[in-house]
């Protein structure tokens, strides 16, 4: 579903590099975790996947096209939950919603159909005719997910997904994870809570300073460094 | 004092983006080098209009003189700068006070809210002072020079011009403050910010008005003599509602204890309406400006509505909302909604101009040439349309929630066509209301109006497109307050220029084919043909340029 060779990227003219040469393949039908400590070039990875940033050299594909020489079908295949709740708070929810299906080209009976899903889901149903500028951070972060999963992206791309949710709503959102993967679909995320990575990851990988330190699954990792996530985390990043 | 200063220095740092800028020197960052670069490209360009000024100044002045009204143009000074900031002081306030981003995180620390309040105020006056030094500094220059003052005149002209947006200002606050207050109880609070907003600048420009219409309907004569008679006239009426006009021309133009009262008088007040307003935001401004941020549950048992529409339509939709729903963009972009019926409806309600004088005047030159009514039409409603800085903050406007576009399927050139089309709207509407209601007032027969109309609404196409290829080329991201991406970004002056250059083009090929007397029906196929072509070139610039810009992370 995504696969990543030797992509670079840096800010300030080249004086910091954020991304050095990364390579990676997440398989489709999995859900791969992106794991490592602040900084490390999660971020910069995950929106050169979605094509909000550029890449300085190598090349990424998203369901078989380069995000560079077809952004539009690579993103058509993608849902992004970024690490910000920026977005439109003087749309109401429904509107936002409405707005992500137009953008996705969402038909009128699965607009109805997703929207009415993902607000119940979410529990946010009463808000959905409120403006978002009204919402508490969790809701905001609800609305996002919701959106993001209107078309039913092939790839799931989620930065940070938990921060802000409640224990039920990180349970449902775990548990959507599963269930889009059973579909065939992809879920690529980053987050820092391990005990999450390790329990519902097929897959996960570590960065640290912009470059892959360990990949694979959790038996894989566990073979070559400590029992625990956490003990490989720290041991590798350290 | 400590509080207040701290909040200052804080808000002043990020809001000018001194660290920033520092930063940016530090390593030779080319971006501060770009930013200089265009500021001087503005101030080149403001020093035209600058220099304009003063020219008009100097001529007034000799005759001035010689009427023993020398100061004239010291009161032309202060009054031009303090009633421009008591007009646009409230949206100031509005956006500065109580719309700022920070202004939640403000009221989470534990400091007392009139500090927060008189923090966010110094920055508004601030802002100010760039103005104030533009209208200001020539008058005093050319009065000081010709009257041969002494040093102690311009350290008291610098104190008139530092105090003098303290009282416009104040006065704006105490509005906005008691605004904000009434509506924090409402539901459509936004709603009712933008039509008070336009109500208080509608009463301040109709007020302005009326008293200049006296002055108006009296005999003015062509000489300069009597221009100069007429013009103390009226300075003298409007000094008697915006007193601070005649006290910093008396400070700077009398002697003696005449200038120690005055100064003492101006010091003061100013005091005075700056203490009222702190005292009264120790009360009154949190509720209002908390207001924004407590939730407001619907009473509304509709259901919810599924409406699909197309993506470029979608988008468009989209902008519309955000610029209504949010009142300093609706009161920047609508203003030429309200402008321009303003312009055209003053001179009949003031009783300066009857309707039928404006008929008699406009068929007068109908009859002579059909084309010099035609261009004089076009070039009014032209500017109705101009003053709309919403297709220059249109990728601005979208600040941290840039990402969202970004990430989505469409071409960059969809949405930016769905932003373009939304936003020349605004353009569009402001020329047709003012040119619908310039033909009810003048009585012009209908081609003769509708095809001004058509043509301002057509070049108004092209003056948006290059407004938002500037703001594509160079998107203002990262902002505190709405205000900004508005008041404080290049892009909205650039586009101006941008949009005054399509003006200038057309206008230059216009006046040429008057002059040359091409003839009504070649000078109006002219214009619209030179109109398409520079959209049809501008349109394809600004979409390939959105293109490059939005996948190369803009």
């Amino acid at each position: 579903m995504i696969s990543i060779k030797n992509v670079s990227k840096s800010y300030s003219k080249g004086t910091v590099k954020a991304v050095d040469d990364l390579s990676l393949e997440v398989k489709n039908g999995e859900i791969f975790g992106f794991l490592g400590p602040n900084g490390a070039g999660k971020t910069t990875t995950i929106k050169m996947i979605a094509g909000v940033l550029p890449l300085d050299s190598g090349s990424i594909t998203v369901n078989g096209f380069d995000i560079a020489s077809s952004p539009i079908q690579a993103k058509q295949s993608i849902g992004l939950v970024p690490d910000t709740n920026d977005i439109y708070d003087r749309l109401t929810g429904i509107e936002y919603l409405n707005f992500m299906a137009d953008i996705y080209g969402v038909g009128k009976t699965e607009r109805i159909e997703f929207i009415d899903k993902y607000l119940i889901m979410f529990e946010i149903k009463d808000a959905a005719k409120e403006l978002i500028r009204t919402y508490s951070h969790g809701m905001k972060q609800k609305l996002i997910l919701a959106g993001a999963l209107l078309h039913s992206p092939q790839l799931w791309i989620l930065d940070e997904p938990m921060t802000g949710l409640d224990p039920k709503s990180a349970h449902q959102l775990k548990e959507e994870m599963r269930a889009h993967c059973d579909k065939g679909f992809t879920v690529f995320f980053s987050t820092h809570v391990l005990e999450v990575a390790e329990k519902v990851c097929d897959r996960l990988a570590i960065i640290n300073k912009g470059k892959i330190i360990a990949v694979g699954s959790m038996e894989e990792l566990r073979q070559n460094s400590g029992e625990t996530l956490e003990s490989i985390f720290l041991e590798l990043t350290e | 004092m400590k509080e207040f200063l701290t909040l200052f220095k804080f808000q002043f740092r990020s809001q000018y983006g001194i660290s920033l800028l520092k930063n940016n020197f530090k390593k030779g960052n080319k971006k501060s080098a770009k930013v200089i670069g265009i500021g001087l490209i503005i101030t080149l360009a403001l020093v035209q209009m600058v220099g304009l000024y003063t020219y008009i100044l100097l001529q007034v002045f000799p005759a001035s003189k010689i009427l023993g009204a020398p100061e004239l143009i010291l009161a032309v000074g202060a009054l031009l700068a303090g009633v421009f900031i008591l007009i646009f002081g409230v949206f100031y306030i509005l956006s500065g006070i109580f719309y700022a981003k920070d202004s939640e995180f403000l009221s989470t620390l534990p400091v007392h809210q009139e500090s927060v309040f008189a923090s966010k105020f110094a920055l508004v006056m601030i802002g100010e002072y760039p103005f104030v030094l533009t209208i200001l500094a020539p008058p005093v220059i050319i009065y000081g020079i010709n009257m041969n003052c002494g040093i102690l005149y311009y350290i008291l002209a610098l104190a008139c011009g530092v105090v003098l947006p303290i009282i416009p200002l104040a006065i704006a606050a105490l509005f906005a403050l008691v605004l904000m207050n009434i509506v924090s109880r409402l539901k459509h609070r936004d709603l009712v910010v933008s039509i008070m907003g336009i109500i208080g600048f509608v009463a301040i420009f109709v007020g302005n008005n009326l008293i200049v219409s006296r002055f108006a309907n009296k005999d003015v004569a062509s000489s300069m003599s009597n221009i100069i008679e007429s013009m103390k006239e009226l300075i003298s009426k409007i000094e008697q509602g915006f007193l601070p006009t005649k006290w910093i021309t008396n400070i700077l133009s009398g002697s003696g204890i005449d200038v120690l009262l005055n100064l003492i008088i101006l010091l003061g007040v100013s005091a005075v309406a700056l203490f009222i307003v702190i005292v009264l935001s120790r009360f009154i401004y949190q509720r209002g400006m908390r207001a924004q941020f407590e939730s407001l549950k619907s009473a509304s048992k509709k259901p919810l509505r599924f409406n699909a529409s197309s993506p470029v339509v979608s988008v468009l939709k989209n902008e519309m909302k955000m610029i209504l729903r949010t009142p300093i963009y609706a009161l920047n972009s609508f203003a030429g909604w309200v402008m321009g019926p303003l312009v055209i409806l003053m001179p009949t309600l003031t009783g300066a101009l009857r309707n039928k004088d404006i008929s008699i005047l406009l068929t007068s030159i109908n009859n002579r040439d059909k084309t010099y009514i035609f261009l004089i039409i076009t070039g009014l409603l032209t500017f109705f349309g101009l003053v709309n800085p919403a297709a220059s903050s249109a990728v601005s406007r979208e600040g941290g929630g840039i990402w969202l576009l970004m990430s989505s399927p469409l071409q960059p050139r969809q949405y930016i066509f769905g932003k373009l089309l939304g936003d020349y709207f605004i353009s569009f509407g402001a020329v047709v209301i003012s040119g619908i209601l310039l033909a009810v007032v003048s009585g012009l027969d209908f081609l003769t109006i509708f095809m001004p109309i058509l043509a301002a609404a057509f070049i108004s196409y092209p003056m948006a497109v290059s407004g938002m290829l500037v703001d594509v080329i160079r998107p203002k991201l990262v902002w505190a307050n709405p205000q900004e991406v508005i008041k404080q970004n290049l892009n909205v002056v650039l586009g101006m220029f941008t949009a005054l250059l399509v003006v200038g083009v057309v206008g230059t090929v216009a006046v040429l084919l008057a002059v040359f007397q091409a003839g009504y029906l070649l000078t109006v196929i002219s214009i619209f043909a030179l109109i398409a072509l520079l959209s049809v070139i501008l349109h394809n610039i600004l979409m390939k340029t959105a293109d490059r810009k939005f996948q190369g992370g803009i």
